[in-house]
């Protein structure tokens, strides 16, 4: 045996494979199958950790995941979990566990003090006590944390491996006791694909507490041949596997731990998997939870639901007390107390609330014969300390009794497991009678069966299952169990607690420290909505999410608003009902792998450089390549100047680039671009601007006509994708009839830019057999062995030139144009002198000036429109708002004798009024010298000359400026041309 | 990029370059696909699929637009008879850059796909000749299913050293689990 409260025989545990584990650093030895509950139960442990708030005892009270006090941290260092429910941790080899929440130790804690206080402290006090400033709430803050809470976070970076897996399935089934079970064995029966997810070790559920005959088989038959019948049709078994979260188009995330709470994964180093199961349907087998009931001192360790009491005995071999005391509102609890007499426990009495003369079923029958069973009553207070249980004050028969005993089994009825079927947007029917909302409408591909949707007794959950789950021709009939295995609960819900029991210590959400008192008190002070009752007294928060409290709360405040339960309303079941870890929820993306690095083709080229990268969107591009101790603020002004004074080449690469060919190929990029492009010649490019429906500028680029009919669109790198997608749209929805095709050919050709006075002396070097085409014309040449196609355009505002090149062959075009460049005198350079330059020159970017709230008149490009409409956000633009007063205009600002202009600053008339406008980018003038920035301003074209404030709030910093045409540089843009 | 090689599990590889065209049809469809049958010696795979034609593997893309996957060498006598045979019809555009492939072999392949991914690779009718477009982790992706065995996935290039590594450690993680 592995314990004293361990029998000799019995239970699902291999007593062969004895276990050691630590639990508040001592040693203990279960067996394999024991969860750390039943094997720190078998060890006569009776004290698992200290409440939330006032720091009183707590045991075990149930067997399962609904386990609200029994919380435990396990593991240490980078593989440690806390608040993880001893109920639903199994033990390992050298498992580490620890209670929570008490200094200095589980036995001795101090901040059992504020039990004592609790008369001063009840729900809300807090918010009555703790006045003040927001500094004083941060002592205050710091002193609440210190007394209450829940387990420690860990304080090292997670050593394990976790991962995201996809799943596709015709059913999945969640929960695997006897409905969950029938239901898969019904849709594999009819062929579906078929998924089963179990939260526990092991399949079963209920059958591995009560044993029963289904089909002449004994469960564990049955069992045995459901999972091979399953698995032997191609379907998945999935155990330890929370089903955490429903959404939309039937997707449902299942969480499987593959390993225990800080236990040390396999090879493969995997902890926890992550699955996202789209399903054809899914059968929802969660089964119910068993209700406490409300009597001073149902905390204290020894106080447990019935049904997990009977679990202990006949899973683990565990019995949880010697002297018992059954308080129920139905069937179900006479089972336990059948069981525990059978296992040598004495039972004091079977205390029912159901009246006298209600109807006797076969089981309470049987109970009577051997049992105190007393009908119309009720446990008044459990009495006992951290030690255990002592006894009991229990009305029977109107009198008021004392019972000895060192366990009380408590059943108050059963709560179907909804928060599934409720996340799938489902409703739910209330049951007056058992005092349960149990699954009504759903609104997904979705169906709940078994004891989760109110079924009654073992054949009706298998019926349920096996019947609402086949999605094609029904198989044969269900499976069936003997009369004697088919207990119906007849549950009368009694929420009531006896008069004489004191609410002040009758919890009704135990993980919360929320009593009914509290309750009754946070009505009175008004707070009568669920939802507000909920924040103000923290019930069904945490963890626990209200698992077995939520509904013994519900019925305490309709009691006081004087209402039916079910119009008092529900609190929003929202995912993940059951903590899941946040490293199964990143899984794969931390690290390296948190997003995609997109690499340009010269990614290597530029890496030996060892440029400053700067991240844009997915994209690692150079941001500055600076030389020696240069910063980058000192590398990106050499580059700009060595633009404007000499040469200098960077890679374009990213550019979103696309080959739209056919007759119609004109027609269709008049759709897509503002400007008149179908006029082009052969052989030139032009500037241009692309629309929303809505009118706004949503990109810009260029428009090369490289053959007749084959046009060359680029656009922004920022905006690449979109633009893709917009073509697509425009092509397939907009204008299906037209006779072109459109390419996506971004990462086809990589391109190189080469600007400044010296560009053209470049690329005559670098492509001797080329005329050097003029500016907005293009030409096709053979630089390095490989065909090449020259652009001249220009976005720094010097003469310049993007080369373009397969990107499969793009390295050695860029090494010759470097060196060339260099030769000169020139010079790499990177995104920030980029930046500089296009401001300098006025040039608007995606993201910056193109924010999707400007239009072209907005940015001062009216003029560029087609005059003849036609195109993708003509018809929005001709809307009167464009034109009226008010509008934010682009315009440009240089800072007047002072601090740079601060980017992204608001701009003001005057210090401390409302902003008038906003500085988008800003930079400095390469050759004069000083701030400049680009920005909008409300009715800012006729602004220029005034001087305003350009003011930082979140830099502190503040300028003056003075409006200006958005151009510093080569206002008549002579530099463009030779 | 290096090679991936976990016998019994997932193999991992990025084969010899080859050349990648695109041809869209917008008009006289039965026609201009009888033509291109003709002339590349096989019908052009339906929608969702793909076909070995010769030394051609031609992979349909989206409505009415394929990828031929052809020898270096082949290109542009390929790109040739692309554009003959399409006439007024189609537009044919080489492609080469924009998409890397990557080949995934072995028992395991379907597996790994569903790692990080959103699509059901273990759906029995997703076998050779079937083609899809998914993403895993952010990366765009088109899978051509070459055997029961065997698999391609096309990514952009730049995307493609991060996709590749994430399935090496997926592959390594599986072979380990085995």
């Amino acid at each position: 045996m592995s314990g004293p409260m361990r029998l000799a025989d019995g239970g699902l545990i291999d007593r062969a494979r004895p276990i050691r584990f630590v639990f508040d650093g001592q040693t203990y030895q279960g067996y394999a199958g024991d969860s750390l509950a039943s094997a720190l139960l078998a060890n006569g442990v009776v004290l698992f950790g200290r409440s939330f708030k006032y720091h009183r005892p707590r045991g075990v009270m149930a067997a399962g995941i609904e386990e609200p006090s029994a919380l435990v941290q396990a593991g240490s260092g980078g593989r440690y979990e806390p608040n993880s429910r001893a109920t639903d941790v199994f033990i390992y080899d050298g498992l580490q566990s620890q209670s929570q929440n008490r200094w200095p130790n589980l036995s001795f804690d101090l901040g059992g003090l504020n039990s004592l206080i609790s008369p001063f402290i009840p729900a809300g006090f807090y918010y009555k006590t703790f006045f003040g400033g927001p500094k004083l709430w941060l002592l205050y803050e710091h002193l609440i944390r210190q007394m209450a809470g829940l387990g420690m976070p860990p304080t090292k970076a997670d050593v394990d491996i976790y991962e995201h897996r996809a799943a596709f399935c015709d059913v999945l089934v969640v929960g695997s006791g006897p409905a969950g079970l029938a239901a898969a064995l019904s849709a594999s029966a009819a062929g579906s694909r078929v998924i089963l997810a179990e939260q526990d070790e092991r399949i079963g559920g209920s059958l591995l507490t009560d044993p029963a005959i289904i089909d002449g088989l004994s469960s564990d038959q049955w069992i045995a041949m459901a999972r091979e019948t399953l698995i032997g049709a191609g379907g998945r078994i999935l155990t330890r596997t929370t089903a955490a979260g429903y959404y939309d188009h039937d997707l449902v995330n299942l969480v499987e731990r593959l390993t225990e709470p800080g236990q040390t994964p396999g090879p493969d180093g995997l902890a926890q998997r992550l699955w996202r199961v789209r399903a054809g349907k899914v059968i929802l087998a969660t089964g119910a939870f068993e209700r406490p009931r409300l009597f001073e001192g149902n905390d204290l360790p020894g106080v447990m639901l019935s049904g997990a009491v009977r679990t202990y005995l006949r899973r683990y071999g565990v019995r949880a007390g010697s002297r018992a005391i059954i308080t129920t509102d139905n069937d179900d609890a006479y089972r336990t107390a059948l069981a525990l007499a059978e296992a040598g426990a004495s039972i004091g009495a079977i205390l029912d609330s159901r009246p006298a003369d209600g109807v006797r079923s076969a089981l309470v029958q049987k109970a009577m014969g051997q049992l105190p069973v007393h009908f119309g009553a009720k446990l008044i207070a459990a009495k006992g300390s951290a030690k255990g249980l002592k006894g009991a004050s229990v009305l029977i028969d109107g009198e008021v009794t004392a019972l000895d005993c060192d366990l009380i089994a408590v059943s108050g009825g059963f709560s179907p497991v909804v928060h599934l079927h409720m996340q799938a947007g489902g409703t739910l029917a209330w049951d007056e009678l058992s005092g349960s909302f149990s699954p009504d409408q759903a609104r997904q591909n979705q169906t709940t069966v078994g004891a989760a949707a109110g079924a009654d007794g073992l054949s009706a959950t298998l019926l349920s299952g096996w019947t609402k789950a086949s999605v094609k021709a029904k198989p044969k009939a269900a499976p069936s169990c003997a009369a004697e295995d088919d207990v119906a609960l007849n549950i009368i819900a009694d929420w009531e607690p006896a008069p004489q029991a004191s609410l002040k210590k009758a919890f009704v959400d135990y993980q919360n420290d929320v009593t009914a008192a509290d309750l009754d008190l946070a009505w009175r002070e008004g707070y009568r909505s669920v939802e507000h009752l909920k924040r103000y007294t923290t019930l069904g928060m945490a963890t626990d999410q209200g698992k077995t409290s939520n509904l013994v709360g519900l019925a305490r405040l309709a009691k006081s608003e004087g209402r039916p339960l079910p119009s008092v309303g529900l609190t929003t079941f929202r995912p993940p009902y059951t903590p899941v870890t946040l490293g199964v929820l990143a899984a794969e993306a931390t690290g390296a792998h948190l997003d995609p690095r997109r690499r340009p083709a010269l990614y290597k080229t530029h890496a030996a450089e060892q440029p400053i990268w700067q991240p844009v969107g997915y994209w690692h591009r150079p941001r500055a390549y600076p030389i020696g101790a240069e910063n980058l603020h000192q590398s990106a002004h050499r580059e700009s100047l060595t633009v404007r004074t000499k040469v200098g080449v960077t890679d374009v690469s990213t550019l979103g680039k696309f080959d739209v060919s056919g007759p119609d190929a004109a027609i269709f990029l008049e759709l897509i671009c503002a400007t008149t492009v179908g006029k082009l010649a052969v052989g030139r490019g032009r500037y241009t601007i692309m629309l929303r429906e809505d009118g706004m500028v949503m990109d810009d680029g260029t428009v090369w006509r490289t053959e007749e009919n084959r046009f060359l669109l680029t656009s922004s790198t920022g905006g690449a994708d979109r633009m893709a997608a917009h073509l697509s749209y425009v092509r397939k929805v907009i204008a299906p009839q037209l006779k072109v095709a459109v390419a996506n050919v971004q990462e086809h050709w990589a391109a190189v830019a080469v600007a400044g006075p010296l560009a053209r002396q470049v690329v005559s070097s670098v492509l001797p057999q080329m005329a050097v085409p003029g500016h907005m014309s293009l030409d096709r040449g053979e630089l390095a062995g490989v065909s090449t196609l020259t652009l001249a355009a220009s976005y720094s505002g010097e003469r310049a030139f993007e080369i373009y090149a397969p990107s499969d062959q793009i390295g050695p075009v860029w090494a010759a144009i470097a060196k060339a460049a260099r030769d000169l005198g020139g010079c790499l350079y990177g995104l920030e002198a980029l930046e500089i330059l296009r401001i300098e020159k006025g040039h608007i970017v995606v993201g910056g000036e193109i924010d999707g709230r400007a239009s072209p008149h907005d940015l001062g490009l009216s003029k560029m429109l087609r005059p003849a409409g036609g195109y993708i956000g003509h018809t929005a633009l001709q809307r009167p708002a464009f034109n009226e007063a008010g509008r934010l205009q682009m315009v440009g600002f240089e800072a007047v004798d002072g601090p740079a202009i601060p980017e992204g600053s608001m701009v003001l008339t005057v210090a401390k009024t409302l902003p008038v406008g906003h500085v988008t980018a800003a930079g400095l003038n390469v050759i004069k010298g000083g701030s400049i920035a680009l920005g909008f301003l409300r009715d800012g074209f006729s602004r220029k000359g005034e001087s305003l404030i350009a003011w930082s709030a979140t830099r502190n910093q503040t300028a003056k400026v003075k409006v200006t045409a958005p151009v510093f540089y080569d206002v008549a843009g002579e530099q463009y041309r030779d | 990029m290096t090679n991936a090689v976990h016998p019994g599990s997932v193999t991992l590889q990025t084969p010899e370059p080859s050349r990648l065209l695109r041809f869209e049809i917008w008009s006289g469809h039965k026609a201009t696909q009888a033509r291109m049958a003709k002339a590349l010696g096989g019908p052009v795979p339906g929608v969702g699929k793909s076909a070995e034609l010769g030394a051609l593997r031609l992979i349909w893309v989206e409505q009415n637009t394929w990828l031929v996957r052809t020898h270096p060498a082949d290109a542009d006598q390929t790109l040739a008879t692309l554009t003959a045979a399409l006439g007024k019809d189609g537009s044919a555009t080489d492609m080469s850059g924009a998409l890397r492939r990557l080949r995934i072999s072995g028992p395991g392949w379907r597996t790994l796909l569903t790692i990080g991914g959103v699509f059901d690779a273990e759906n029995p009718g997703f076998g050779p000749g079937s083609m899809a477009g998914t993403i895993v982790a952010h990366s765009p992706v088109r899978y051509d299913v070459i055997s029961e065995d065997c698999v391609d996935a096309y990514t952009p290039p730049s995307y493609a050293s991060d996709l590749f590594g994430f399935w090496c450690e997926a592959a390594e993680r599986l072979a380990k689990a085995q």
